[in-house]
């Protein structure tokens, strides 16, 4: 079977680990347990006929106590770039990630996650600035709690991967 | 001090160390620690063959080993490190580890791997607690920042009635006027001051909600209200307003019988949802149309529908139609607090509230709430 790896990167507690949980093992914890280092899980996908196994590379979030380790990108096949809707800061900040990834590990295929989707009230974001994102990237609303877009948005990262 | 002392060494303080041949493969020197052994139990492999080639069982030195492969080739002195991550075995169980490839002498290559947990935990714990801080500055700020727009929302909103009522005062004070204009103004003054008087009342109801979401539930089964008698009450109170309006106010029949009807919630706070949703589809109406006040049963809930014949609902303000104000179009501000307010209480009661358009144009606005089951049900 062919395997992907998939790294998923984000400021702190936007949820990417729970996006794992959610995805792999259809858990989800409302308590805020931060990762440090990296967290590998693997999950085995099919679509359209074609089985792959996806390495999720859940990464630390980057904040001024740790720093973005280049080498854990080394062959990455896709990025998931997670955003928490919530906090709008998060968004300029995942884009800074995205462009220091691409120097890293080239053009690849990528899917920004707007996380937190089922937090209607509190939502930063403002639909203009995501149409405006969207002409330019491929963009899914997602809830790790309500388990909302999740599914879609591996799909999404998995069929561009296969594009390749 | 030679290479085996070294690894002897290393082998004592509980680590794993894996030497590497020429060919690029490992073996175990010395002791195996117990970790690597539960380890390749759980992956299903013999401590050997896991110790051999270690990238087929962890993606993470597969990676890491390239790193190391290219500090072994420069033939440096020292070492690199993995930096920590956490493998899962199939089994499912975590470990946390850390890894370095270190050249021991030049002809001795060394990949030690260490189980980190207690260490880990502790980096955990202080990471944890100033990421935690972050977060809750992050809500703190955006609370600010909320409070701060809504206060600008009302200031603005209740400024301009005040506007209104201080220009007439001061055409009324010149004394120039005729008196039926003069009587106009005073009509219009007066009509300024109750519109700043119903928000100052919106503003309060939304204060005391938000309060009351934060305390403990507040329905009883003894306190459970008739929502026929709510709604004729609430329909009641709004008569004298759609007779002014011009506007035919048609309350359905299911809301007239006299057999209770009771769902979870509390009356006083019941009838001012539905006196909300009613002010709104009449302030959305036109003279001459009519709103319609429906109710729809089921055996385990209540929907209670308000269709207006108006405008419809603007796309842009629909999904924050129910928030505490509309940050982007702020056509809301205080004026908009109302059907937060029902938003609130309904959800509290375990009920849902929402709004669809119309055939033949204007809005149905509706809510639901579960039946309460009567005493000794
Ligand atoms: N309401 C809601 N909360 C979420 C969602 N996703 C994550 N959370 C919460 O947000 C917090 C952070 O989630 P994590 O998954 O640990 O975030 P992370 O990005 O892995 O954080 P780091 O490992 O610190 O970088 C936790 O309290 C989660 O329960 C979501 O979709 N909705
Ligand atoms: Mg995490």
């Amino acid at each position: 079977m062919k395997r992907k790896k998939v790294c998923l990167l984000g400021a702190f507690a936007v949820g990417k680990t729970s996006l794992v949980a959610r995805f792999v093992h259809s858990i989800f914890d409302e308590r805020y347990h931060t990762t440090i280092g990296v967290k590998i899980d693997k999950k085995d996908v099919t679509l359209r006929g074609v089985s792959t196994t996806l390495v999720l590379w859940d990464l630390y979030g980057e904040d001024k106590f740790q720093r973005l380790e280049a080498s854990y990108l080394r062959g990455a096949h896709g990025f998931l770039i997670v955003v928490d809707g919530t906090r709008a800061w998060t968004l300029d900040h995942a884009l800074e990630m995205l462009a220091r990834a691409k120097e890293i590990a080239g053009d690849v295929p990528h899917v920004m996650l707007l996380n937190k989707h089922d937090l209607a009230d509190g939502w930063e974001l403002s639909e203009e600035r995501c149409e405006l994102l969207a002409t330019s990237m491929d963009l899914v609303r997602t809830s790790a709690k309500s388990g909302e877009g999740v599914e879609a948005a591996f799909e999404r990262l998995v069929e561009r991967m296969e594009q390749r | 001090m030679s290479d085996a002392l070294i690894e002897d060494w290393l082998c004592d303080t509980g680590v794993l160390v894996l030497a590497r041949g020429d060919d690029g493969t490992f073996a175990v020197a010395g002791r195996t620690p117990e970790f690597f052994v539960d380890m390749a139990r759980a992956e299903g492999l013999a401590v050997e063959l896991a110790a051999r080639d270690p990238r087929t069982w962890s993606p993470f030195l597969e990676n890491f080993l390239v790193d190391a492969e290219a500090f072994w080739r420069r033939g440096e002195c020292g070492r690199v490190l993995s930096g920590p991550w956490c493998e899962t075995t199939r089994a499912g169980r975590d470990w946390e580890l850390e890894a370095a490839a270190v050249t021991i002498s030049h002809a001795r290559q060394v990949l030690v791997i260490q189980h980190v947990a207690l260490e880990y935990a502790e980096r955990v714990a202080v990471l944890q607690k100033a990421r935690s801080a972050g977060l809750a500055f992050d809500r703190l700020q955006r609370e600010v920042q909320d409070k701060e727009v809504l206060l600008h929302c009302v200031v603005h909103d209740l400024k301009t009635p005040l506007a209104n009522i201080y220009g007439n005062l001061s055409l009324l004070k010149s004394g120039k006027l005729a008196p039926e204009r003069a009587l106009q103004l005073m009509q219009l003054s007066l009509a300024e001051a109750k519109r700043q008087e119903s928000m100052i009342r919106q503003l309060l109801q939304v204060f005391e909600a938000e309060l009351r979401a934060l305390a403990s539930f507040d329905t009883l089964p003894g306190l459970a209200p008739d929502l026929r008698q709510c709604v004729r009450v609430a329909a009641r109170a709004m008569q004298s307003g759609y007779e002014r309006r011009g506007v035919a106010l048609q309350v359905a029949r299911g809301f007239e019988l006299d057999e209770r009807f009771d769902v979870h919630g509390r009356a006083d706070r019941l009838e001012r949802v539905v006196i909300n949703l009613l002010d709104n589809a009449l302030r959305h109406s036109r003279p001459g149309s009519e709103v319609e006040l429906a109710l729809v049963e089921s055996p385990t809930h209540a929907r209670v529908e308000v269709r207006d014949r108006g405008s419809g609902v603007d796309p842009s303000v629909a999904p924050a139609l129910f928030q505490r104000f509309v940050k982007s179009a702020r056509s809301g501000g205080a004026a908009g607090l109302g059907l937060y307010y029902c938003r609130l209480t309904i959800e509290r009661w375990g009920g849902r509230i929402g709004f669809a358009p119309r055939d033949g144009g204007g809005t149905c606005f509706w809510f639901e709430l579960p039946r309460a089951l009567s005493p000794g049900a």
